[in-house]
């Protein structure tokens, strides 16, 4: 389902991603937001801190999506898991760009850190195209209320 | 010494020497004016034969017609199969389709003369309707609608799932968190996870507690995510039966108004069936599909949809007759069909609609006519031939297959049910080889029809001749001949049937000198054919032909080939032999010659001892040996070593027409009597002496009377022939012309004596009541000789004897 409120003005589309969202989805839209407009392209990837929390836990599984097997979660394995999803999904990215020949600047931010969040996404209007499962974070209430667009993508 | 005075009983009156036939009676000018009936000239036998053949139902009686090639075989086999077939329905219709059930055997369906083409269409047409109207139903609102209502029934599953485990997670503070590749759970305060530090300063319960709920969890998870391919493959059966209704929806009202109409052909119904059935079963191959990245992946809509049309293989107009079909090229595909393929990526691909048939379908319920020849030099075709008309059906199927050859899987379409009337067409030898060796040819091919190769040239057969040939006239839009060209041409058609009372049915050879005819008529911007261009035509073809015949010519005046035409020889004679070139026949003399000597009874026949004589010749030269004993000296033993050849004779000799020659030259040698070189012999004899027919006996005749022409003829010159063949003369006029005016003559004799004595010259002799022959007679002095012979033979052997005793 997609939601959009009108607004005249773009100078900034921000496509939101985590590790885990469908990221050609979200792409495309992005596309048909920035047509026929000189606005600016950021990929802001949210990292989701809470995977290296609760892979402190001696007890933490990872429970494959796939099988419903268990494995260790450790430290280790989060940051692997953590840096194999950035580097696949800004490869994934920049392939895209390639294609479509668009400039695209990928930054990578965790979530917690908010603050930064606010100072990269406010200042212009800007547009985000945000997955479904994050469309209720506080951030994203904030940034609204702060004149950003937030359009949100079924995941 | 006799004189051509005394053999005037021999010599053959000029008004037999070429049988005229008097048109000037008949009431047309032109054959513009001979009026054309449907009656079939001669060939009574045949046609009868054929005309059974055709008409019989009954297993086997296939057609084998006999006759050499320009008979009008073909004609006339095609116009009385047309006869018959005119009077029949034609044939059903058949198509192949696809077999849904086993693709790599298409199924055939049998329609009504001239439905075959319209359901092919009907097939076409619902085609068109279904790729606009599936895709559109895919398309409508409708559709999506409900696919939505599925997808999120199915979402609603998942969710319900999910929720219901989250909440449980919620209730025990757990949070689920997702990675790329699965879940983790975590405990949680405050929204937040509970770090390893934090947590290790929990109490133990506490710390128990999340430890329990995060195993349960896991479990339900393991559990959750073990249902959701059951949910995706519910998921998936519900579009399919979505997509099925939608699908069956869109092709039911097409499909009923198909069944509707061919509701009299269950096999037609029950195909339509079966498309329902496919196109409902694969509903989601009918959907526009998304663009793939490599074209050649990309599913091609068209292919989906070309499975329901049919492949016409056999169709007849309604109104049309029974099929007759000739097929020129009987090879295995173009008799029996294929299955052709086309290159798809490399590969050889193929279905049902690349069938082709072959002249077997299109013959099916008709005629297919044949030529034996090249049936038999096509590989695998009589075979094949026989395998369909035993089996009443024709399945298509390479020779690879049929033999084994290749393993390759291709189609094998449900063969056709056969029901065709065979006529082949060969020559004879042809159909008594396979009678003879070929144990299958019987059972099928249980009518020959044997083609006569001339008919009686009566009054009556002369003007049906005549009705021919202003039929062949007409439809080759050639100029009208006038009575005396057909009366030229008649006596041609005689002279090719080698005899003066019968007219040739080569068909070829007659279509041959009439357009010729025809071409030296425009020639001279003539408005019909006379006879001068008969005549022109038969000389300038003979002409063409005649260089063999000039050189032989040539070879004999510049003596290279030794022929004497004048003065006497002993042991030396003039035979005459014939050369055929196909249509040109001529005829040359060459000399035979005899030696004899003391000897044991031998006559040696040197063409046979240098194998050059055929059985035929050797089994000539044998009977006159046998007539030699037989006739002379009876009581005493045949004590004689005799000899005949052909002189400068480099090639073969066959036949035995020129036994008489060579008994005549032996007897000469024998009796010391010479012959006359001016006269030629030719004629078979048996043992008794009498004289028997041979063949090309105007050719003979004319050879030697060209070279003596060439010479001078000076009224001494002349051939002698078999009385018996004095029926087949139709010799050229102007022979008939130097025997009117005395400067040649033809004799006719019945016995080797009466050959005899006009080539000597002197009585032969016969035997008088005592037995004995005339003194000075020839046959005396053979006698004479031969005795002599036996009496040295005897004192050689008993002086030998004595010696031996001597000794």
């Amino acid at each position: 389902m997609t939601k959009r409120s009108d607004k005249p003005r773009v100078d900034r589309v921000v496509i939101t991603i985590t590790e885990v969202v469908p990221v050609r989805h979200m792409w495309r839209e992005a596309l048909r937001l920035l047509q026929g407009s000189p606005a600016e392209l950021v990929a802001l990837f949210l990292s989701d801190d809470r995977w290296h929390r609760a892979a402190t836990l001696p007890f933490t599984r990872e429970i494959s999506r796939v099988s419903g097997s268990h494995e260790d979660f450790t430290a280790k394995r989060a940051s692997k898991v953590h840096r194999d999803a950035i580097d696949r999904i800004r490869a994934e990215l920049e392939r895209l760009a390639g294609e479509e020949e668009q400039e695209l600047e990928v930054d990578v931010l965790p979530e917690s850190e908010q603050q930064k969040i606010r100072e990269r996404v406010a200042g212009s209007p800007s547009v985000l195209v945000v997955p479904s499962f994050m469309a209720n974070h506080p951030l994203f209430e904030e940034l609204k209320k702060e004149g950003c667009e937030i359009v949100v993508i079924d995941s | 010494m006799m004189t051509k005075s005394d053999f005037r009983d021999y010599q053959v009156p000029v008004a037999d020497l070429r049988k005229t036939l008097a048109l000037e009676g008949l009431s047309y000018r032109t054959t513009d004016d001979v009026p054309l009936t449907e009656d079939l000239l001669g060939q009574q036998r045949a046609i009868d034969a054929l005309r059974f053949g055709i008409g019989m139902k009954d297993d086997g009686h296939n057609v084998f017609v006999l006759g050499p090639t320009g008979s009008n075989r073909h004609g006339l086999a095609r116009t009385l199969a047309e006869d018959r077939a005119g009077n029949e329905a034609p044939p059903a219709d058949w198509c192949y389709a696809n077999n849904f059930a086993e693709p790599d055997r298409p199924l055939h369906l049998e329609f009504p003369t001239g439905q075959g083409r319209q359901f092919r269409d009907d097939m076409l047409a619902l085609i068109d309707e279904l790729r606009v109207a599936i895709p559109a139903a895919f398309e409508g609102d409708d559709y999506r609608a409900q696919l939505k209502a599925v997808e999120e029934e199915t979402q609603d599953e998942v969710k319900a799932h999910w929720t219901e485990l989250e909440e449980k997670a919620k209730a025990s503070n757990i949070a689920i968190l997702q990675t790329p590749t699965g879940y983790v759970l975590a405990p949680i305060e405050d929204g937040k996870v509970i770090e390893e530090k934090e947590f290790s300063q929990r109490p133990d319960e506490e710390k128990q507690a999340f430890t329990d709920a995060i195993e349960q969890l896991s479990d339900d998870l393991a559990s959750h995510i073990e249902e959701m391919p059951k949910l995706r493959k519910q998921h998936r059966e519900r579009v399919k039966t979505l997509n099925r209704e939608i699908t069956e929806h869109a092709v039911r009202i097409s499909l009923a108004e198909l069944i509707d109409k061919y509701e009299p052909l269950p096999e037609v119904v029950k195909y339509l069936a079966a498309v329902r059935a496919n196109i409902v079963e694969n509903a989601q191959d009918f959907q526009e599909p998304e663009a793939s990245p490599l074209p050649f992946l990309q599913r091609d809509v068209t292919k989906i949809f070309a499975q329901y049309e049919v492949n016409l293989v056999v169709t007849n107009e309604p109104d049309a007759a029974a099929p007759v079909i000739f097929e020129p090229n009987p090879s295995y595909p173009n008799l029996i069909g294929k299955v052709e393929h086309r290159s798809e990526m490399g590969a050889l691909v193929t279905d049902f609609r690349m069938i082709r048939p072959g002249a077997l379908h299109k013959a099916n319920g008709g005629y297919l006519i044949l030529d034996m020849h090249r049936v038999l030099t096509r590989p695998f075709v009589w075979e094949a031939l026989k395998q369909a008309l035993f089996a009443k059906h024709v399945r298509i199927e390479s020779p690879g297959e049929t033999y084994g050859f290749v393993s390759t899987t291709s189609l094998q379409p449900q063969p056709i049910p056969l029901d065709v009337k065979i006529i082949l067409i060969g020559e004879r030898w042809l159909y008594h080889l396979l009678a003879l060796y070929d144990s299958e040819f019987n059972d099928l091919f249980k009518v020959a029809a044997d083609l006569d190769d001339d008919i009686e040239r009566s009054d009556e057969n002369s003007e049906a001749y005549l009705q021919l040939i202003a039929r062949r006239v007409r439809e080759r839009e050639l100029l009208a001949f006038n009575l005396g060209a057909l009366q030229k041409i008649l006596e041609h058609r005689a002279r090719r049937a080698q005899d003066s009372e019968k007219l040739s049915m080569h068909m070829g050879s007659l279509e041959d000198l009439l357009s010729q005819s025809d071409y030296w008529a425009r020639q001279r911007s003539a408005t019909e054919v006379g006879a001068d261009d008969v005549k022109k035509a038969i000389d300038e073809m003979a002409n063409r032909l005649g260089r063999m015949q000039s050189r032989l010519v040539e070879a004999i005046r510049r003596n290279t080939l030794l022929v004497d035409t004048e003065g006497e020889r002993v042991g030396q004679i003039n035979g005459l032999s014939v050369s055929d070139l196909g249509e040109h026949r001529f005829g040359n003399p060459v000399r035979i010659t005899a030696t004899t000597r003391i000897g044991s009874g031998r006559v040696v026949d040197i063409e046979r001892e240098v194998e050059l004589g055929g059985p035929i010749h050797s089994k000539g030269v044998l009977i006159l040996s046998s007539a030699l004993s037989s006739r002379y000296a009876k009581e005493t033993p045949l004590s004689l070593h005799a000899s005949v050849v052909f002189e400068q004779s480099y090639g073969g000799v066959e036949g035995d027409s020129a036994s008489v020659a060579e008994f005549c030259a032996l007897l000469s040698s024998l009796a010391d009597v010479p012959i006359r070189q001016n006269i030629a012999i030719t004629g078979s004899m048996n043992q008794h002496g009498q004289v028997q027919v041979i063949g090309g006996v105007n050719e003979k005749i004319e050879g030697f009377f060209d070279l003596c022409e060439r010479r001078g003829l000076d009224g001494t010159h002349g051939v002698i022939i078999p009385r018996d063949n004095v029926k087949h003369l139709m010799l050229r006029e102007d022979v008939v012309a130097a025997v009117e005016e005395d400067r040649f003559a033809v004799y006719a004799v019945d016995r080797v004596d009466d050959a005899l004595s006009i080539l000597t010259a002197r009585p032969a002799g016969d035997r008088d009541d005592g037995g004995e022959f005339p003194e000075d007679s020839v046959n005396y002095r053979v006698e004479q000789q031969l005795i002599e012979y036996a009496g040295l033979r005897k004192s050689f052997s008993e002086g030998a004897s004595k010696n031996d005793k001597a000794q």
